[in-house]
């Protein structure tokens, strides 16, 4: 059977070791979809292109969705079929199954389950499995207790799962910040640091829409490339927020997180300020500068490549053929820029608006 | 230094490593380790054609007749890019003929090819053995409590 993430096959022990993998993360499934009516709390959320039903065997885990996921109000003609996601720990469900034997590591969990049609990772750290049938339309997070959960699960939970289940031929997940105005945007590509958050929060303080800062969901259409905003929240350490006059204790803040960051809903902040849809003109890298005024100078598809894919490719694993594929389809579709940041939020957040307006001054 | 013969072809180390082109430009990715390279013009060049069959030879004599990039250069970056794990040597002599683009961007070069590794996403999935584990009569369904 061909890897439909590696194209190869597997062999020998290796090819044993994968098979006892794929069939316990089928083990997982069946167990998932054996539980899920019974689970402790169920909801549907509507994601752009895709519903999910989530069942949690924990009612704090089902709030952590609904407090981090947002609704699409938007009905869709291509969507795609529902997936069911079940959420499960041990700790609620002693009869989970367990993988008997020493942690398996990222690697092997994904080459065996590429080989046998599933989609999976697992985290060595916290002992939890990330397993998605796409034929089934099923995915489950099995892990061994809620308490002990990774902390930046609260920001996206399911993480994983849901970008699985929003990949499809033209759809999918990427990371990277967006800006937009009057439905045209621009997606800021870069490493962590580069300033992407700081620059979206300039922006929609400063009367710009956003799709987020961090996670959105694209799809490829003929002639146009759309995003849709898949959170509600956006995040900032204390000193951005004082950049712009905000401050941490303000109630729209709760936090400090994991990385030090405050979590705002974005729209709660600044109404008005999340989009439904942008359709996107161009891919900004930005690099704070300390210039007076914000500059744009041409950047090369390559880089934008280069800025885009690799916070995508790590935050995002599991799909990487395919998401490299798209990415690349963004990265030779449109136009990139370095946006050498100035040091005044207005003054970047109207280069932005005259750049989406406009083009390059 | 070049290790192998000027008559040694090479190509694609397999089906993990693939790439995307961007205006003549190659951004190159291992999926199995997580490595990706980044290609100047005249290194894409070079990747596109050993992609699509040509041989080694063809190339670096383009290169000598081009003037330009030397055929040392052409050797020494197929050779990188065999210790990148991007290519092998192979025994198939390539049989496509070097078309007028590739002429035209090596000539145009003036040079070497530029090859940039990055390893940033290869600690996500660092090769991990494979640990003995026993199949019994369908999963275990509880975790032994502890003694």
């Amino acid at each position: 059977m061909a890897n439909p993430q590696t194209g190869s096959s597997l062999s020998g022990p290796r090819e044993r070791y994968a098979s006892l993998i794929s069939k316990f993360c089928r083990s997982l499934l069946d167990f998932a979809e054996g539980e899920f009516e019974g689970l402790a709390a169920q909801r549907t959320f509507r994601f752009p292109g895709r519903t999910l039903r989530v069942g949690c065997s924990s009612l704090e885990y089902a709030e952590l969705c609904e407090r981090a996921y947002l609704i699409s109000s938007e009905h869709e003609e291509d969507a795609l079929p529902p997936v069911t996601i079940a959420i499960l720990d041990r700790v609620s469900l002693p009869d989970l199954p367990f993988w008997p034997a020493a942690s398996p590591g990222m690697a092997n969990v994904a080459l065996a389950l590429g080989e046998y049609d599933l989609c999976g990772a697992y985290d060595p750290d916290y002992d939890i499995w990330y397993v998605y049938d796409p034929r089934r339309a099923i995915a489950v997070q099995a892990m061994p207790s809620f308490a002990r959960r990774p902390p930046w699960e609260a920001s996206f939970p399911a993480r994983l799962l849901i970008h699985w289940s929003a990949r499809s031929g033209n759809r999918g997940m990427i990371h990277a910040g967006t800006l937009g105005n009057k439905g045209h945007g621009v997606f800021l590509a870069g490493a962590g640091g580069a300033g992407k958050s700081g620059t979206t929060l300039s922006g929609i303080m400063n009367g710009l829409e956003s799709a987020g800062d961090d996670y959105v969901a694209v799809r490829v259409a003929p002639g146009k490339i759309e995003t849709r905003p898949i959170l509600r929240l956006m995040k900032q350490d204390r000193a951005g927020l004082h950049r712009l006059g905000l401050r941490a204790d303000q109630s729209a803040f709760e936090g400090p997180n994991w990385q030090g960051k405050f979590e705002f809903d974005f729209e709660t902040l600044m109404p008005g300020s999340r989009a439904e849809c942008l359709a996107m003109k161009a891919i900004l890298i930005p690099k704070i500068s300390g210039e007076r005024v914000s500059s744009f100078r041409s950047a090369s598809g390559r880089e934008a490549m280069l800025s885009l894919a690799p916070s995508s490719l790590y935050q995002l694993y599991g799909t990487w053929k395919e998401d490299f594929a798209l990415l690349a389809s963004l990265a030779r579709a449109l136009p990139a820029y370095h946006l050498a940041l100035s040091e005044n939020p207005a003054e970047i957040a109207g280069a932005i608006r005259d750049f989406i307006a406009n083009g390059t001054p | 230094m070049n290790t192998h013969s000027h008559s040694a072809n090479y190509t694609v180390a397999s089906a993990d490593i693939v790439s995307e082109e961007f205006d003549g430009e190659f951004v190159v990715l291992d999926l199995s380790c997580g490595k990706y390279f980044s290609m100047d013009e005249a290194a894409s060049a070079i990747w596109r054609a050993i992609v699509s069959g040509v041989s080694a030879q063809s190339l670096a004599e383009a290169a000598a007749a081009s003037g330009t990039v030397s055929s040392v250069s052409i050797y020494e970056f197929l050779e990188k890019l065999v210790a990148y794990g991007c290519l092998v040597a192979s025994d198939n002599p390539g049989s496509t003929e070097i078309d007028e683009a590739t002429l035209q961007k090596l000539s145009a070069s003036d040079k070497p090819p530029v090859v940039e590794a990055f390893d940033d996403l290869a600690e996500l999935i660092l090769a991990d053995p494979i640990h003995d584990v026993e199949e019994s009569a369908g999963w275990p369904t509880r975790k032994p409590e502890a003694a």
